[in-house]
């Protein structure tokens, strides 16, 4: 569930953008995943590319170091046979100590520089017995070490190398043999050490931040041809495969072991792991770069493409806004052949048709204005007219009947006594006819001006108005809780007087009268009705009840005009309602009309006028 | 009948109106100082002391009612009602307006004028005798006209 809103959340963020901030925005992020990804895989192929060229490389170089060491222990080997089975070191051995001096000499021969510390002569029982001179080795203590050393091989080898003080040195021991027999040993110590100009031209061999390692196999000593070192082979079954390795500063290195053939020797080299991923990283730099630069062309040309979009789009969003709210507006420009072009067109022939359409209906409402706002004038002239004119003549008519009556009452028989009699009364309802027409022909052309109307007030005052409390006239009289509506005060009133004016009518001849009066809800609207126990109607003549003129009851039954049912009938559908009647003849009749009901706002609208 | 004398003038087209209104006034001996003119021109010549009642009449001595029909033919009861009522001398006569009908479109431009009454004429001869009665005992009997013309 948070996940979801959070979703949205997003979802609402970025539509909160607009169009032409998120077009770019998305290709910005879409061109930085696929620069990420692109840099990303191609790196690590780049790197692994290099680290194995690296790894052969070493491989390659340990080999020939390897080969090329081997192949130079072995001269030394062949010298140092050569030297062991000269004469005067045999003879001397043997006893002749005549030779002591050439013997001596042959050793000395045998250190042609100071890396050659010492040369010994041993007797069958390993016993030194004669040595060159010392003075090279430097200090004293370290001397006397060599000399404890005594190795024990039979065979001509070079041995481990040995640490003394803070140099490394090596023994070559070869037999001295006189007739297929060992008679002796030679052994010449070696002092392990470079140059710094040969150690260069290795490294220049190798490669730069490439450095050489020589050890014992077993790895008890550790030298870098200048001092001792630590250096560990981390696995000896792993010692001809290239393997990594954080070196006595801490720098990652790529390194292999090679042992060396005829020694008990092993080479090492490493490569700084910084250099062989040297181009990697530049290859990755140069990446970054090219992307970034990709990002910010496609973040330019994403913003030009929405700017293209967009900008059309506003000026067409402005000029819909303006039609929207009436104003004339000038075309469009959109100077382009795409969906947008075609857009504004036809945006544009659009604003000219509404335009257009908008002018004719406004001149056809104008026409239509004046033609009812005359023909109007002319209804109202001719009711005028109408009740002007007509009534003048009835008045006449009724007035001199009367004066007829009054003042030549003696020269009338009882017949023209009852002539003049219906005379006038035809005559007066003459004057009720026109003036009931007259107030149907209003109703029709009545403004309806709705206000809050208190309708259980109103029905009372109408009932008061009725029915004088002293009239005498006894009527059970039911009156619901009567809810408020909203509608034109006077003719709603002239509604509840024509209907209840009808109930007390058609139940007079009732031994007793009873009227309900009452309302319900129906959907939106509030239904009220007026219930009576008179003498009803025929239902097979409901359609003519709330026609004009129409009645169905003769006038000497119940006198009227006619008019009151087409009135009710012509203000309840002015108010958007409806009027209609159920009856059982001699049982009574019931008369519904409905409203809608009351809004809220209504009344509040109301309020605040009448507060204002 | 002095001219100069007259209680009411009575402004009415219809001879029959006429008869039946002066026949209730009569009956209530409101008549006896009645003068009948048949057209607002007549009217305005006997208000103003003019035309043919330029030697016989003063204009000082208005009537102290008049009774103004509204539908009349040439000069209309409105427009006689403005001359009387714009007239310096004449403004302060009472005028009260007869009309046949409730839909009368000029009801608030006699107001606006300075029609004094309005009176829709009713079509029964009992209502219209009960106005014609009640506005003769209201505006000779019981109404104190203004002091400036007596």
């Amino acid at each position: 569930m948070r996940f979801v809103m959070k979703n949205n959340n997003i979802q609402s963020a970025t539509r909160r953008f607009s169009l032409q901030h998120r077009l770019p925005l998305w290709i910005c992020l879409l061109l930085l995943g696929t620069v990420i990804a692109c840099s990303l895989i191609s790196y690590i192929g780049v790197r692994n590319a290099a680290l194995q060229i690296g790894s052969e490389r070493l491989m390659a170089l340990s080999g020939q170091l390897s080969s090329m060491f081997s192949q130079s222990s072995q001269n030394i080997l062949t010298a140092t046979r050569t030297a062991a089975n000269s004469e005067q070191v045999a003879q001397f051995l043997r006893g002749d100590t005549t030779m002591k001096r050439q013997a001596k000499a042959a050793l000395d021969k045998l250190r042609p520089d100071s890396t050659w510390a010492l040369v010994v002569l041993l007797d069958e029982g390993w016993q030194p017995v004669l040595r060159s001179r010392n003075d090279t080795v430097r200090p004293r203590a370290g001397f006397d070490r060599l000399l404890e050393q005594l190795p024990t091989a039979d065979s001509a080898s070079m041995g481990k190398f040995y640490r003394v003080e803070q140099s490394i040195y090596y023994p070559v021991i070869v037999p001295v043999t006189y007739k297929q027999k060992i008679i002796g040993h030679l052994l010449r110590w070696k002092l392990q050490t470079a140059t710094p100009k040969s150690l260069e031209q290795l490294s220049q061999l190798m490669g730069t931040k490439a450095k050489l390692y020589f050890g014992n196999a077993d790895g008890s000593v550790w030298t870098d041809l200048l001092r001792q070192v630590s250096f560990q082979v981390p696995d000896s079954t792993q010692s001809r495969r290239p393997f990594q390795y954080k070196d006595a500063e801490g720098k990652a290195v790529l390194a292999a072991t090679a042992p060396i053939a005829h020694t008990p020797w092993v080479l090492a080299i490493t490569f700084s792991r910084q250099i062989v991923l040297d181009a990697a990283n530049r290859f990755l730099r140069w990446i970054i770069l090219v992307g970034l630069i990709l990002i910010i062309i496609g973040i330019c040309v994403g913003w030009q493409i929405s700017r293209n979009i967009i900008l059309p789009l506003n000026r067409l969003t402005a000029a819909a806004q303006a039609i929207a709210s009436g104003e004339r507006t000038e075309p469009v420009t959109v100077d382009r052949n795409d969906e947008l072009g075609t857009l504004a067109a036809a945006f544009n022939s659009m604003g000219v048709q509404v335009h257009q359409a908008k002018q004719d209906l406004e001149k056809k409402v104008k026409d239509r204005t004046i033609q009812l706002e005359s023909a109007n004038r002319e209804l109202e002239s001719f009711s005028y007219s109408i009740s002007h004119d007509l009534r003048a003549p009835l008045r006449a008519i009724i007035g001199f009947t009367t004066i007829l009556r009054e003042d030549h009452t003696a020269h009338l028989s009882d017949e023209a006594k009852r002539i003049t009699a219906i005379i006038k009364q035809n005559t007066e309802k003459m004057g009720h006819l026109i003036d009931d027409l007259l107030a149907f022909a209003k109703v029709g052309r009545l403004d309806i001006r709705k206000t809050h109307i208190d309708t259980h007030e109103m029905v009372h005052s109408v009932i008061n108005e009725l029915l004088p409390a002293d009239t005498g006239n006894y009527i059970d009289l039911v009156v619901d809780a009567l809810p408020p509506i909203s509608g034109d005060r006077s003719a709603i009133r002239q509604v509840w007087v024509n209907l209840l004016s009808n109930a007390i009518k058609y139940s007079r001849n009732q031994t007793r009268q009873r009227i309900e009066i009452g309302s319900y809800d129906l959907d939106a609207q509030t239904v009220f009705y007026i219930k009576d126990n008179g003498v009803g109607f025929d239902e097979r003549y409901k359609d003519k009840l709330f026609k004009v003129f129409q009645r169905l009851h003769s006038a000497q039954e119940f006198e009227g005009t006619g008019i009151g049912l087409a009135l009710v009938e012509k203000i309840i559908s002015k108010h958007s309602g409806k009027v209609w009647a159920e009856s059982v003849v001699d049982k009574g009749s019931c008369f519904y009309f409905s409203l809608p009901k009351e809004d809220a706002r209504a009344i509040r609208i109301n309020i605040e006028t009448m507060n204002g | 009948m002095n001219p100069n004398s007259v209680d009411v003038l009575l402004v009415e087209d219809s001879l029959h109106d006429a008869e039946l209104t002066i026949r209730e006034l009569k009956k209530h001996n409101m008549a006896n100082n009645l003068f009948h003119v048949t057209d607002g021109e007549a009217a305005l010549d006997f208000i103003f002391a003019m035309g043919h009642f330029k030697t016989n009449r003063d204009i000082g001595f208005p009537p102290k009612l008049v009774l103004l029909d509204i539908q009349m033919p040439k000069l209309s009861g409105i427009e006689v009602l403005r001359a009387i009522k714009t007239g310096n001398r004449t403004k302060l006569v009472p005028v009260v307006m007869l009309t046949s009908s409730r839909e009368d479109p000029d009801i608030a431009t006699c107001y606006d004028l300075g029609a004094n009454s309005y009176i829709v004429k009713p079509v029964n001869f009992e209502g219209f005798a009960d106005a014609i009665k009640n506005l003769g005992v209201y505006w000779l009997l019981l109404n104190q006209p203004p002091v400036t013309y007596t």
